[in-house]
């Protein structure tokens, strides 16, 4: 019985997110169409909303080719592994006060590490398909990815510096007093450009840059192994973009109520109004509002900037993002045992 | 112009990186802006007003005055 | 037809001058409000974590305070089933019943619950 009703709450998550796959897809497609004074897709279902499933369709109805000279094996578990690693990651995300599959102690580090894992999968499908275009993009893409892990996972020791925890509840709940997106400006620009180069989105996106490797790492796959890759693609954007919000701006708590609160010094009297207005503001609407926005700017990115060259984007991480992030990481810790704000973990002691 | 050298001329090196090489040369100072902040903000926070917060006890608070231990209990 | 000529009145005069979008404000700006904006997130992030403090803090006194209560109301209570129990063995065995080679008292490993609550 209880294999069966985690099996329900698995799919709960799994299935929503794989929905909300598909209408950023056709929301991508849309909004570039906007931005480049085109229509878009229009045609299937009221405004084009049912294009992702028709897309989807024809893909999974396609023959699947796989090449003569290929490892069958890794060839088709590559876009496994990395379709499964980006959906893990939404296993530790609280959606609503008391919201959330697994209230993971190390919820970060499991996401952290899920995201890393992905980068094999890559890895396996481009050097199996046994093509030139795959292997140099996921090449590329693996060195990319590996680059700006370091930069993401010293943004989040700042993070956890600040909140005292790699609970991402304790993280949301600690924003109370201020979005982390205050303190850590700078370091949330650096998160953000990160995150983009992270699920290899233009102008990062070197691995399948079409000019040049055809489309990268999965040149080879075809009909539904490339709706596994494509879905991981976008799965891994949405859940980015949940992380960035659920880092700096605070989650599902309102940011609305909360700088009310924050601005009026309200925060200080505890009374009973203000308790009931942080429980009744604090609901899922308030991380879909922040998430959207994040996707959207995902997308005003990718229409706005030319894509960069291989070693600019590896100069930019490491001889930009990388000193920056390292000046804060010197810094930060100095302000806050200067300020003696190091935070408790009160839920530990 | 050739690049200036940090030894010879410092100043002008320095001007040189700020255009060329912002990036690394602002990090270098909000970085060495840390051991500043270390030494400079705990007075810097006393002079406004604020006070160190008690500690939080992590067990029960141990008696002040003399204290007996038992003996003859323990494994000898 | 005349073609091929300029329309009536001339050509328009020619633009020269490019519309080039405002650069902004000069970098160095941008750094220095920057850094305000966290000064401010600082000023608000102390007294938020101030307060985490002084939650904690009354947390942890409220524990130590309560904790003898706790503890006496379970030795109390593992008393009480002890002697239950010797009881039962009594009823049981007819005899007080020595477990152990030893006159000191051994804390009962298992406690004995009924099944069903009486009272």
């Amino acid at each position: 019985m209880s294999n069966i009703i985690s099996i329900i709450q698995g799919l709960l998550v799994i299935v929503p997110a794989l929905i909300s796959v598909a209408f950023v897809t056709i929301s991508e497609r849309k909004v570039m169409a906007s931005m480049q004074r085109r229509v878009g897709p229009n045609a299937v279902g009221y405004y084009g909303l049912l294009q992702a499933f028709a897309d989807a369709l024809k893909l999974l109805l396609k023959e699947y080719v796989a090449p003569t000279q290929a490892n069958i094996i890794l060839f088709f578990l590559g876009p496994v592994i990395t379709l499964i690693f980006a959906l893990l990651g939404y296993l530790v995300i609280p959606y609503a006060p008391g919201t959330f599959i697994s209230d993971h102690r190390l919820g970060i580090f499991f996401m952290l590490a899920v995201s890393a894992i992905a980068t094999y999968g890559i890895l396996l499908a481009g050097w199996s398909a046994n093509s030139k275009y795959a292997f140099l993009g996921s090449l590329r893409s693996t060195a990319q990815l590996i680059s700006y892990e370091l930069i993401l996972s010293s943004v989040l020791l700042l993070v956890i510096l600040l909140t005292g925890s790699l609970n991402v509840i304790t993280i949301v709940e600690s924003q109370k007093a201020v979005s982390l997106l205050l303190p850590l400006l700078p370091l949330f620009i650096v998160f953000f450009i990160g995150s983009i180069a992270e699920t290899n989105r233009a102008p990062f996106d070197l691995a399948e840059a079409e000019s040049e490797l055809v489309s990268g790492f999965m040149t080879e796959h075809s009909a539904s192994i490339f709706v596994f890759f494509f879905l991981a693609e976008y799965a891994s954007i949405i859940l980015i973009c949940i992380l960035n919000s659920i880092l700096f701006f605070g989650g599902y708590l309102s940011i609305i109520v909360f700088s009310i609160i924050s601005l009026l010094d309200l925060s200080r009297e505890d009374t009973l109004f203000h308790v009931l207005i942080s429980i009744i503001s604090s609901s899922p609407i308030n991380l879909a509002v922040k998430t959207s926005i994040l996707v959207f700017v995902f997308i005003w990115v990718r229409a706005s900037f030319p894509r960069i060259r291989f070693d600019q984007l590896m100069s930019v991480c490491w001889l930009v993002l990388l000193p920056i992030t390292i000046a804060y990481v010197i810094l930060l810790p100095c302000v806050v045992s200067g300020l003696l704000i190091n935070p408790v973990n009160i839920s530990l002691l | 112009m050739s690049t200036p050298q940090f030894w010879s001329t410092p100043l002008r090196y320095l001007r040189w990186a700020s255009h060329e090489r912002p990036a690394i040369f602002y990090s270098l100072i909000i970085g060495s802006m840390g051991p500043v902040a270390l030494v400079g903000l705990p007075p810097l926070r006393r002079a406004l007003g604020d006070v160190d917060p008690e500690t939080i006890p992590m067990s029960y608070p141990i008696p002040a005055g003399p204290r007996t231990f038992p003996k003859g209990y323990d494994d000898e | 037809m005349p073609q091929d000529m300029p329309p009536q009145g001339g050509y328009l005069p020619v633009q020269y001058k490019r519309n080039i979008p405002a650069r902004g404000f000069r970098p160095i700006y941008y750094l220095i409000g920057m850094h305000l904006i966290m000064g401010y997130g600082y000023y608000k992030l102390f007294y938020g974590v101030r307060e985490q403090y002084e939650l904690a803090r009354e947390k942890m006194w409220g524990r130590i305070h309560i904790m003898p209560l706790l503890q006496a109301e379970e030795d109390r209570d593992q008393a009480r089933r002890y002697f239950a129990d010797k009881a039962r063995e009594k009823e049981l065995l007819g005899t007080d019943a020595k477990i152990y080679n030893s006159d000191r008292f051994v804390r009962p490993t298992f406690t004995y619950t009924p099944s069903k609550v009486t009272q």
